[in-house]
């Protein structure tokens, strides 16, 4: 136990040294944030310029706030989550270093642990800051820091598995991009009533609708229980994907 | 301890119908230096593929530090160092981050790194990003990696492969320093020169089945031809037999001083394998 700890101690400090050297990475990771100050910059003033009441304001203001964390959780989780572990593990694989860890009596599930905690650990720092560019409440930030971490739950598994799978990074290309339009559909459910209700059923659509109740003040409710139940569901059926196809797919080639 | 640290008993290993190994045998002990040499495609690497938990056998006995290999437990495989045909290092991260790592993964301190690029001289290139290393650095920090922990048992896979003389030699220096510090070394190779000045043992290996195992120098003395060549001054080369006829001439020669050179004509390992097999490398 002590020496597994201490190899995923080291490959976690060594995978954060790669993730800040790794330009492609640093990228993925300002990404969210990039976003996050476009949305202050392009939406922040459309309730100024609407002509609204101070009512409708506060009301559009909310719709706004709502809508901007649940796409930073979105944006953070599917597009760190999935690079992290996809590319991560598929570069891994096509420089040889995975092979060289193995031989080196590292265990698959070692590294998955340490990719996991790097994923957790990048959407983490991510998520804070969107909040802060968001201009979220502080009272909602333990419930937006919690979801993003549940959130995370499924996507970082599923892209874990699929990074196994990869041979390379060219087949991580192919892999990642359902991942991250899976888990960017809630953005899209503003547009439409039908589209919303498929995206409340996607894998972070609970996750998105949790934090609108979150900012409405009614987390605490049986409105809650739906979305909840649909997130349950996700890690349910990701952690079955995982358990059943993490052996098949841990063996370096 | 027993003496003998790895063996295979009558193993074999097939790829779909295509058999790669045939009924390996052979034993290392304990502070030897055992070289597994054969041309491309003929299995080294596979077997070493089998000695390190990459592959499994289809049938025999391998054993490991005394125990059978399904039995060697997680602590076993930590006195273990390898490099592989593929063994590669993070090449953001510098020569002695690389080697602070694997440290850190091995559960051994920092302390060590600063010889150990010293004896491999990278001492000059330690901050040197391995994305910025030539393929001789590249090998020799790759083989310090698998040094770090100072394992008992080293497995080597053509370490010499692709690289320049200077860098061959250090290799070479570094083997024998190990061999004397008493680590025992399973190494793959198809360059029999390395093998010779290397290797306590060789064993030979054609198609998937081992043809000869013994020490280097007594292959060749079993495959030596019964003949002298002697280098004179005036007669120019003359050649006899090794046997009692031949002393004569010899002594005559020796005694008037015309003898430049006397050699026996022994074949290398190359012409040894070529004998035992009918290939050439």
């Amino acid at each position: 136990m002590n020496a597994s700890l201490r190899k995923i101690g080291a490959l976690l400090q060594k995978d954060l040294v790669d993730l800040v050297k790794n330009p492609a990475m640093s990228v993925v990771c300002l990404m969210p944030i990039g976003f996050m100050l476009l949305y202050r910059i392009v939406i922040g003033d459309v309730t100024a310029d609407a002509g609204l009441d101070a009512r409708q304001a506060a009301l559009a203001g909310q719709e706004i706030i709502k809508f901007t964390l649940g796409s930073a959780l979105c944006m953070t989780i599917g597009m760190v989550g999935s690079m992290i572990e996809i590319y991560g593990i598929a570069e891994e694989k096509e420089k040889h270093t995975l092979r060289t860890l193995m031989l080196a009596n590292v265990g698959a599930g070692e590294v998955a642990a340490s990719k996991t905690l790097l994923a957790l650990l990048a959407i983490s720092v991510d998520n804070l800051a969107c909040f802060f560019i968001a201009g979220g409440d502080v009272s909602w930030l333990g419930s937006y820091m919690a979801l993003g971490l549940v959130g995370s739950i499924p996507v970082v598994l599923v892209s874990l598995v699929l990074g196994l799978a990869c041979r390379d990074q060219m087949t991580a290309g192919f892999y990642s991009v359902p991942v991250l339009l899976v888990a960017l559909v809630p953005l899209f459910g503003m547009a439409d009533e039908n589209l919303a209700r498929i995206a409340s059923l996607t894998p972070l659509g609970g996750i998105y609708d949790l934090m609108g109740m979150a900012v409405d003040g009614t987390l605490i409710s049986s409105e809650a229980l739906s979305p909840l139940a649909v997130t349950a569901a996700w890690i349910a059926a990701s952690c079955i994907l995982f358990a059943a196809l993490f052996k098949r797919v841990a063996r370096d080639n | 301890m027993p003496s003998t640290i790895l063996s295979m008993e009558g193993v074999t290993l097939s790829f779909g119908t295509k058999r790669v190994l045939d009924g390996l045998t052979f034993s290392v002990s304990r502070g030897e230096c055992f070289g597994f040499l054969g041309p491309s495609g003929a299995g080294k690497t596979t077997t070493i593929k089998l000695l390190t938990r990459q592959l499994v056998r289809d049938a025999g006995r391998i054993m490991l530090f005394g125990r059978p290999i399904e039995n060697a437990s997680d602590a076993d495989y930590d006195r273990i160092g390898i490099l592989s045909d593929t063994s590669a290092l993070y090449d953001r991260m510098s020569i002695e981050e690389n080697l602070r790592f694997y440290a850190r993964l091995r559960g051994r301190g920092a302390g060590d790194i600063g010889r150990l690029l010293e004896r491999m001289n990278l001492a000059h290139d330690r901050k040197t990003l391995v994305k910025n290393c030539s393929k001789g650095m590249r090998q020799r920090a790759a083989l310090l990696a698998a040094l770090i922990h100072s394992p008992e048992l080293l497995f080597l896979d053509e370490p010499t492969s692709g690289l320049d003389p200077a860098a061959r030699t250090e290799v070479h220096r570094m083997l024998a320093e190990l061999r004397r510090a008493g680590t025992t070394i399973f190494l793959t190779t198809h360059d029999m020169t390395e093998a010779t000045g290397v290797c306590d043992r060789v064993a030979i290996l054609n198609d998937g089945a081992i043809v000869a195992c013994d020490r280097p120098k007594s292959l060749t003395l079993k495959f030596a031809r019964n003949r002298l060549v002697i280098e004179t001054r005036t007669r120019g080369v003359v050649e006899t037999t090794k046997d009692a006829a031949a002393a004569e001439l010899v002594g005559d020669l020796l005694t008037a001083g015309e003898c430049l050179s006397i050699h026996s004509d022994e074949p290398n390992l190359e012409e040894v394998f070529l004998e035992l097999t009918g290939r050439e490398f």
